[in-house]
């Protein structure tokens, strides 16, 4: 039997396009002083700190030799993780692994990207087959496109409701003083914007972001102690999926990382009603189709019901499902700190801090998820009490 | 931490060259030299669960069997069905030459006839319109004397009418 | 039953990527002041007072936020060297050459730089050493060319 562990301290920069006066380091800095400052607590108590980020996306690698001195972990256990867009989700966990296992009571994670100082496109190309895929993939985008044709094909879905799930996005955004992109855009508006890569324009695809993110989690008797708030981490799934035909539906049936992780999360935890048992989902949503899409595909609403809700209103901030009311990855995607963030205000949300985007349902349960790397999943829960 | 205006910032440029070999392992190896050859595209078979892999793997990844026995090789294509695609009409940096990728630039996820997993190489059409999922594409393969056993060996993928 | 068994394909390339990287505006500061005046500063912490160099945002003992800069005389002591002799492609100058981790005066902590205007033998542990300055400078960190024996 794993201990309890539960968020203690949630800190996060604001996030913008660029920011020339600070470094990596300093940005880090920023967003471990406000998760200390939330939780109460110094540096000095942290009994292990984890740093997450891509490799390369700024033109170093294994960054945590350099950058221990503002992250704090000079002197104590823990290790950097990169594992593409669910760095910031597997932070989380691995401080989970930290205390569940009971070898620490304290654990800082941090996820951090600086963006606007290296070319993303061509680090992420980097993950693949130089060989046979390399010469495709053309960055993350690609692939996203391509599971966006995909959807439109099987489940009705049309160009127009990608841009309704953005407009949405930029009206959460606007509540949200840490999102990066705060505009509000029409339909319209989405509509007009320049093609980047079919079937998503400019506006569908998330934006290049800096910011950094960094949560404190406790033990059960640490975070009792401490804690008026803690949020628990109730359980947590991680999810990888192979290439090929099976994420398609091409001579088998669909099969992918999100379904895996949706169907066992929710089995694990009696949930039957994912969208009544939960109240709000942080959706690590990085390309427009992605919220009706991957609500599908993580068993919480039927096949090609996804843009339906989208049409209904259902998932706005104010709606019967909340969906990213933080404005999402689409409109903040700093990737080392996007799937953290998910979890963070999924917890926020949990507090009843969100501010000016807090959702109107009572919280008790959030689902907060991170997707990345070669398609993988991360998919967590997050309870108000500990049972 | 908010920017001071007028206050000069300082910035590195770099840039990063790292050059690097990549060996494409046995079971690549076999397919390309297939296909410099004697111009034929291979999947190869996973003797434990059937599905055969195009481009082939040396592992199935469903049941971690070992898949390299050559009789189990089946040629399959060059003809298949477009099963999703993408078109990139902005150009980004490509790390392979540090140079601009051409567009517009069309990628399909292409199931082969005779395969039962997808893989992916550029379209010939860069027509959004024109271009379905579930058409019907043929690999267009590159004369004898101009195939190196690498990737580009295939052109790209032509649309056809079936 | 054959397995396949020949030689693989070897696929060569590079990985070419252009980067940015903004120093912060503390160490913005330290770089202007080393091109404009030729002054080496260090960051000296508001709570604890050490100073570390070259100066960086957070107090390395009490993590503290760093934003003062104090000026340096620049003259230091040789900690400890080693000479350069391989040759790689990231290297700035061409070997042999000599690295030294340098201690200046009014700093806690040390840098690492070139030694030269010494003959290679000459070099000891202790030695007194200063800055010398290239004519054209870019606010970076090879404005300083080497330390040299003071
Ligand atoms: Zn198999
Ligand atoms: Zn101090």
């Amino acid at each position: 039997m794993s201990n309890r562990v539960a968020i203690v301290g949630i800190g996060q920069t604001t996030h913008s396009g660029r920011r020339p006066y600070v470094n990596d380091g300093e940005l880090i800095y920023d967003a471990v002083t406000k998760a200390l400052a939330d939780a109460d607590l110094s540096i000095n108590d942290m009994e292990s700190v984890m740093l997450g980020n891509m490799d390369l996306f700024e033109g170093h690698s294994l960054n945590d030799a350099m950058l221990n001195l503002y992250s704090g972990a000079a002197g104590k256990p823990g290790f950097k993780m990169n594992t593409g867009g669910t760095v910031g989700s597997m932070m989380a966990i691995q401080g989970w692994y930290h205390i569940a296992s009971g070898l620490y009571d304290l654990c800082l994670v941090i996820g951090w990207e600086k963006h606007d100082e290296g070319p993303a496109t061509p680090a992420i190309s980097t993950i693949t087959d130089p060989a046979v895929d390399r010469p495709f993939l053309v960055g993350a985008i690609g692939g996203l496109a391509t599971v966006s044709v995909a959807y439109m094909q099987r489940s009705g879905c049309k160009l127009e409701h990608a841009a309704m799930v953005r407009a949405n996005a930029s009206q959460a955004a606007a509540r949200n003083p840490n999102a990066h992109m705060r505009e509000i855009y029409s339909v319209e508006d989405v509509m007009k914007a320049r093609m980047v890569m079919y079937p998503l324009n400019l506006l569908m695809c998330c934006p290049t972001s800096l910011g950094a993110c960094a949560l404190v989690l406790a033990s059960e008797s640490k975070a009792k102690k401490i804690s008026k708030k803690p949020v628990w981490m109730k359980d947590h799934v991680t999810v990888h999926v192979e290439y090929g035909g099976a994420q398609f539906g091409i001579g088998e049936k669909r099969w992918t990382s999100h379904m895996e992780a949706g169907a066992k999360l929710f089995k694990r935890n009696n949930i039957t009603k994912p969208m009544k048992e939960t109240q709000v989902f942080e959706m690590y949503d990085p390309f427009a189709f992605a919220i009706p899409m991957w609500l599908e595909d993580f068993l919480i609403c039927e096949p090609s019901e996804g843009w339906k809700l989208i049409e209904k209103g259902a998932l706005k901030l104010e709606g019967e499902y909340p969906v990213s009311p933080s404005g999402g990855v689409l409109c903040t995607n700093s990737i080392g700190d996007s799937a953290l963030l998910r979890v963070a205000e999924a917890a926020l949300q949990i507090r009843g801090d969100a501010g000016e985007h807090q959702v109107t349902r009572e919280v008790k349960q959030a689902l907060a998820s991170g997707f990345g790397g070669s398609f993988w999943s991360d998919l967590l829960l997050l309870s108000k009490t500990m049972d | 931490m908010k920017p001071k205006v007028q206050e000069e910032l300082i910035y590195l440029d770099m840039t990063l060259k790292l050059p690097f070999k990549w060996r494409t392992g046995e079971t690549m190896g076999e397919f390309f030299r297939e296909l410099k050859e004697n111009g034929i595209l291979y999947a190869n078979q996973c003797p434990t669960c059937g599905r055969a892999f195009c481009l082939p793997k040396t592992v199935c990844t469903r049941d971690h069997t070992r898949c390299t026995e050559r009789s189990k090789w089946i040629p399959v294509g060059p003809k298949g069905t477009l099963v999703t695609f993408f078109m990139a009409e902005q150009s980004f940096l490509l790390p392979t030459t540090g140079e601009m990728l051409k567009i517009p630039f069309a990628v399909g996820i292409i199931l082969l006839d005779g395969a039962m997993v997808t893989l992916q190489h550029q379209l010939e059409e860069t027509d959004t319109e024109k271009i379905k999922p579930f058409m019907r594409v043929e690999a267009v393969i590159k004369p004898k004397e101009e195939r190196k056993g690498n990737i580009y060996d295939i052109v790209h993928f032509k649309t056809i009418n079936e | 039953m054959e397995a396949v068994k020949k030689e693989p394909v070897l696929f060569e390339g590079y990985v070419i990527m252009p980067y940015k990287y903004s120093v912060g505006s503390l160490a913005s500061k330290f770089f202007i002041k080393i091109r404009d005046s030729k002054v080496l500063s260090g960051a000296k912490c508001p709570k604890c007072h050490m100073v570390n160099f070259p100066p960086r945002s957070v107090c390395p003992k009490c993590f503290s936020k760093v934003e003062e800069l104090v000026e340096l005389s620049g003259k230091g002591k040789l900690e400890t060297f080693t000479i350069v002799h391989y040759e790689s492609s990231v290297q700035a100058v061409k070997p042999p050459y000599a690295i030294g981790v340098i201690k200046l005066e009014g700093a806690d902590t040390a840098i690492t730089h070139f030694i030269g205007g010494v003959d290679y033998k000459d070099i000891k542990p202790g030695m007194k050493l200063e800055p010398v300055f290239k004519a054209k400078r870019n606010a970076n960190i090879l404005d300083i060319e080497y330390f040299q024996p003071a």
